[in-house]
Parts: C-alpha cells; sequence; structure tokens
C-alpha cells in the first residue's frame, strides 16, 4: 500500500465534517439563538462616545475604578470586570492613554461599575466629580 | 486613488512574490495575494518608523511597492515546470461538498461577526486596538506601544495585521467594524485555499478539496476567524511557508525555499509563535535526511536568507519598540524540571484532543490517521520534513506554557486552541502529503497548469 485510497479517505472527510458542521450550527444557531441576532445591545465602546468629545484626543490621562483590574501577568482577580472596563474604555479612547491607578494628572477618568460608588472612587484619590456620563458611570474627575 | 494604489502595491508586489513559486496554478495566485498583503503592512510600519506618519510618505511607500513589483516582475523568472497531477478519478460530490462548505463558514462567519461585530476579546484589547492607535495616533503613532498600556495590551505582539487594518481605516477615512472583519474573512479564506492549491499541485485535486473541507469543516475555525484574532493569519503564513517547502523538497526546486523563508518571516511578524515556527522548520529541514547534508546546509541557507529582511524588521521592533513579553519575562526557568507542571500539561493537552466544541472529531482522526501512516504506509521526504517542523513547534510551545508565569490549566484553556488553530491548515497539508501517495505528475510546458474542473475554479475565484 503506498497511500490511502482517495475515494475511503473521501468518506472519512465526509463524516468528519457533517459532525463538525453540525457542532457549528448548534452553536451558531441552537446556543446563540439565531433569532435574537438583532436583539443586541449597544457595542461597549459607545458607553465613551459622550466622555470622548470632553477629553484630550492624544496623551495620557489618569484612570480610577471601582473594580479591581489586573495589572500583573499571574496575578489575576476572580472577576475581571474591572479589566473589561479598562480595556474596553482603552479601545474606545486610543490613541489616548488610559494609566491605571494614576490620580496626578490633569484629568482623570473614572470607569465604575456601580454609580453610587463614583462619589467614593473620586475621594478615595482626592478628586472632585467634573462632569458625569451614561448613567453615572463614566466620570471626568479634576483636581 | 491612494485606494488603487494600495490595491495595485498589494497585488504587483504579491506577484512578484509569488512569481518565485514553481506552481503556477492557484497557489501562486493565493500565495500572491498573502505575500502582498504581507508586505503592504511591513513596509507601512517601516515607512510609519522611519519617515513618519504623514499620508504622503504612505502614497510614496505605496508607488514603490508597486514600481518594485513591476520591475521584479520583468525580470526572466526561473524556468519552472508546471505540472498537472491527477491521482484518478474524484468523487463526483467532491466539489460541490466545498461549495456547500464555503458556504456554511461564509453563513456562520457573517452570524458571529453581527453578533459580535468588534470580534472577540483579543481583537479589541490588542489587535484592533493596536490598529486604532496607528490610524488615530498620527505623528503621536509611539503611543501605541507606551509602557503606561497594561500588559493586557501585548504592546511587543508584532504588526502585521494591525498593519493591514490601520491602513485600511486610513484610506477608509473612517473605521468601520465590517474593515477588520473582512479582512479576518480574506485570511480564513486564504488558511484554507492554501493548503488546498498546495495539495492540487502535489497530490491532484481530490485530496485539495478533501483539505479544504477539513480546514472549513472544524468548528473553531470560523469562530476563531471571525473574533478578528492573528490566529488564522498566521495559520496562512504558515501553511504557505511549509507548501512552498514542500515544493521545494519534492520538486526539486530549491530556489523556491527563500520564498518559504520569507512567508515564514511573514508568520514571526504576525504573532510571536511565528519566530517558533520558523526556526523550527529551519531546523527540521537541516536535520531530516530529505537530502545529502550538502544541500540540506544550502536550502536552510536559502531559507533563512529569505526571511532575514523581515527578520531584521522583527528584531528591531523588539529590540527597540516592544517591552518585555508577559510569558518570558516572568518566566520560570525551574518550572521545566517541575515533572507535575509537565504532568499537568499532558492532562490539559490531552482533553484539547477531544474537545469536541471547538474540534468535533478531527484532531483525534488526524492523530489516529497519522498513525495508520507511519505503521502502513512508506515515508516520503517532504511529509518527513513538515512533520518534524510541526513535531518540534510542539515541542518549543510545550516549554513556553511550562515557564510561562500564569495558572497552567487556565492558560491552556484560554490559548491552546488558538495555537491548534494555527497550525491546523498546515497539519491537513503536511497529512494528506503524508497519506496521498504522490499524484501521476506530467511534465508539461510553462503555461499549461493543471486543468482545473470549473468548480474548482469557482472556488479559488470565490476564496480569493
Amino acid at each position: 500500500m503506498t497511500g490511502v485510497p482517495l475515494r475511503t479517505a473521501a468518506r472519512v472527510v465526509a463524516l468528519l465534517a457533517a459532525i463538525g458542521f453540525a457542532r457549528e450550527a448548534w452553536f451558531h444557531l441552537v446556543s446563540e439563538p439565531v433569532c435574537r441576532l438583532g436583539a443586541r445591545g449597544p457595542r461597549a465602546e459607545e458607553r465613551y462616545t459622550a466622555v470622548r468629545a470632553t477629553l484630550p484626543p492624544a496623551g495620557r490621562i489618569g484612570y480610577v475604578s471601582d473594580e479591581p483590574i489586573s495589572v500583573r501577568p499571574g496575578a489575576f482577580h476572580a472577576d475581571e470586570w474591572g479589566t473589561w472596563l479598562y480595556q474596553g474604555a482603552q479601545y474606545a479612547l486610543a490613541p489616548l492613554v488610559l494609566v491605571v491607578g494614576d490620580a496626578s494628572t490633569s484629568i482623570v477618568l473614572a470607569n465604575v461599575k456601580d454609580p453610587a460608588r463614583l462619589e467614593a472612587v473620586a475621594r478615595e484619590h482626592g478628586l472632585r466629580i467634573e462632569r458625569t456620563f451614561s448613567g453615572g458611570t463614566v466620570a471626568v474627575l479634576r483636581r | 486613488m491612494s485606494a488603487l494604489l494600495a490595491a495595485a502595491a498589494v497585488a504587483l508586489s504579491g506577484a512578484a512574490v509569488a512569481s518565485r513559486a514553481s506552481d503556477r496554478g492557484d497557489f501562486r495566485a493565493c500565495l500572491g495575494i498573502l505575500a502582498g498583503l504581507g508586505l503592504w503592512s511591513s513596509s507601512y510600519v517601516v515607512a510609519l518608523f522611519a519617515f513618519g506618519a504623514d499620508p504622503r510618505i504612505r502614497i510614496a511607500k505605496d508607488a514603490a511597492l508597486a514600481a518594485l513589483g513591476i520591475a521584479v516582475l520583468l525580470q526572466p523568472r526561473p524556468g519552472w515546470t508546471a505540472r498537472a497531477a491527477s491521482q484518478g478519478p474524484t468523487p463526483r460530490w467532491v466539489w460541490p461538498a466545498v461549495g456547500g462548505a464555503v458556504l456554511l463558514a461564509t453563513a456562520f462567519f457573517v452570524e458571529h461577526t453581527v453578533r459580535y461585530p468588534d470580534g472577540g476579546w483579543d481583537a479589541w484589547g490588542i489587535w484592533n486596538l493596536r490598529a486604532r492607535f496607528l490610524a488615530r495616533g498620527g505623528e503621536g503613532f509611539r503611543s501605541a506601544f507606551s509602557a503606561d498600556l497594561l500588559f493586557w495590551a501585548h504592546v511587543d505582539y508584532p504588526l502585521l495585521l494591525p498593519g493591514i487594518v490601520a491602513q485600511g481605516f486610513v484610506l477608509a477615512g473612517a473605521e468601520p467594524t465590517w474593515l477588520p472583519a473582512a479582512v479576518a474573512y480574506g485570511f480564513a479564506a486564504l488558511a484554507a485555499a492554501v493548503p488546498s492549491a498546495a495539495l492540487r499541485g502535489l497530490r491532484g485535486p481530490g485530496w485539495a478539496a478533501l483539505a479544504a473541507v477539513a480546514v472549513l469543516a472544524t468548528p473553531c475555525f470560523v469562530g476563531f476567524a471571525a473574533n478578528q484574532q492573528a490566529d488564522v493569519p498566521i495559520g496562512a503564513f504558515l501553511a504557505g511557508t511549509f507548501a512552498l517547502s514542500a515544493f521545494a523538497i519534492e520538486r526539486g526546486s530549491r530556489r523556491e525555499l527563500a520564498v518559504a523563508g520569507f512567508c515564514a518571516s511573514l508568520a514571526a511578524w504576525t504573532k510571536n509563535e511565528g519566530l517558533v515556527y520558523l526556526v523550527a522548520l529551519g531546523a527540521a529541514l537541516l536535520a531530516v535526511r530529505w537530502a545529502p547534508f550538502a544541500q540540506r546546509v544550502r536550502a536552510a541557507l536559502r531559507y533563512a536568507c529569505g526571511a532575514l529582511p523581515v527578520l531584521v524588521l522583527l528584531a528591531w521592533f523588539k529590540l527597540r519598540v516592544a517591552h518585555a513579553n508577559d510569558l518570558l519575562s516572568n518566566a520560570s526557568l525551574d518550572a521545566l524540571l517541575d515533572t507535575s507542571r509537565w504532568a499537568a500539561l499532558v492532562g490539559a493537552l490531552a482533553r484539547r484532543l477531544v474537545f469536541f466544541q471547538n474540534w468535533a472529531l478531527w484532531l483525534l482522526a488526524a492523530l489516529l490517521m497519522l498513525l495508520f501512516a507511519v505503521v502502513r504506509l512508506p515515508a516520503r521526504a517532504a511529509p518527513r520534513v513538515l512533520g518534524a517542523a510541526l513535531a518540534l513547534s510542539l515541542a518549543a510551545t510545550a516549554a513556553v506554557y511550562v515557564v510561562q508565569p500564569h495558572e497552567l490549566s487556565w492558560f491552556v484553556r484560554g490559548s491552546f486552541d488558538r495555537v491548534l488553530t494555527q497550525l491546523w491548515p498546515t497539519v491537513v497539508l503536511s497529512l494528506v502529503l503524508r497519506i496521498a501517495a504522490p499524484a501521476e505528475a506530467s511534465a508539461a510546458p510553462l503555461g499549461a497548469s493543471a486543468t482545473a474542473s470549473a468548480s474548482h475554479s469557482a472556488y479559488i475565484t470565490f476564496v480569493s
């Protein structure tokens, strides 16, 4: 025998492909119901559309949050909500660089999960709230 | 106008590189697009860092790229002989099955893209983030590599994919979500088409069709492609590299190895893993006895020379721009001797082998097929080299997994399927080369490429 006959290989591939596509169909159409495709929520970065206009277009500003952010490899928090919020903000506001935990810049961006904690976050860093956005979850802080 | 010039730069520079490939059929067309995109992106980064973000620089760069492409195409080319590979009758249902696979994969890609228009977490956290920095930053584009960015942004990752998307944004004058999605779709099409087109030349159209179906019907392939991450693009470059090496070995067209080296360097400029794959293939070309030693040394040198230009760019980027890699800067070499860590890794990897959600039964079938081939089929030079390179790549990757600082099972769960996706088109290519007897190759004059069935041509046209 010098090789597998094409006909045999074709039958095997057909079977594997049928299983593979069935799995894909389950995932794309049933597990994440295709009927709800049009009902997706707003894109994450829409949260930052309004605040973007009030921030400098480039440079670096401080960034604070009420959620912990994983800042070192291998040292993760159980809940990555804070990291996700930071990354979403950075994606929306690039090329402005958001410096996590730095409250010494002239403008600081606050990005909180719970708007009720915004005041406490600002106070903790010795800052005052200048303006809030997105239902009080995003704010521009100044010293 | 500048978009037309950019398209000309991609097409002409890619055609110039692909003109050095021995296969004159679909494979050359796929390779041309792949190499053209790679050149367009890497020259953008060179121009950006050397001369700044002025749009006139980018236009001049594209004009120069197109002119260089024309100049190379006007040179006399190697006198390759096209060969029509044939392996007997192909089952009639195979090509309609390929068409069906393309349609299904496209439908799933569109569904996933509509649902997640920004792609997966890594797409907006790394790749498209970097593209935005480059496109929006103007002369301040260097903030994309700021030390103030968290390690999640992976500022040390190479720039091939962000370079393409950023130029697309600049040319469009906007940042439509369809643009990175279209780039992702294009690379997915190439990742399926490159091994398929190569196998058409090396083993015949029937095996080419099966390879395309195997890649497209792998459940995680479409998902990772639609996630707009770099794993599928690097998979396309890697498949091109390995295919060129197979042509060089099986057809004796050794000069083709320089193109293979170039293609491998583009894989390294796509993602860090690409450097591992590049070195692995170079070592396999040298170590596996597929030719007398002196020929193997010459082959490895040609491969290295082809890789050199982009590797210089990569080295400069790593030394002067990128910060420390999060996997290796906190790595512990003591972990290499930790048997419990190796045991945990083997267990976690074995789980991926039967991870139905992402792989259905493909990995298991590939492993069984490989065992069958090793036991029952005669050894062949090209798949021996490619197989050794894949084994070396996996071994080096395993070592990285052991020394990296993250919790091991979490890290394997989150990344190993992506590594396998990078390798999957190449695994399919290598496996088919191993199990399929070399096609009856008939010498034909230049220009008389293999006769393609109409549906196959339609498929290649579609994916191109």
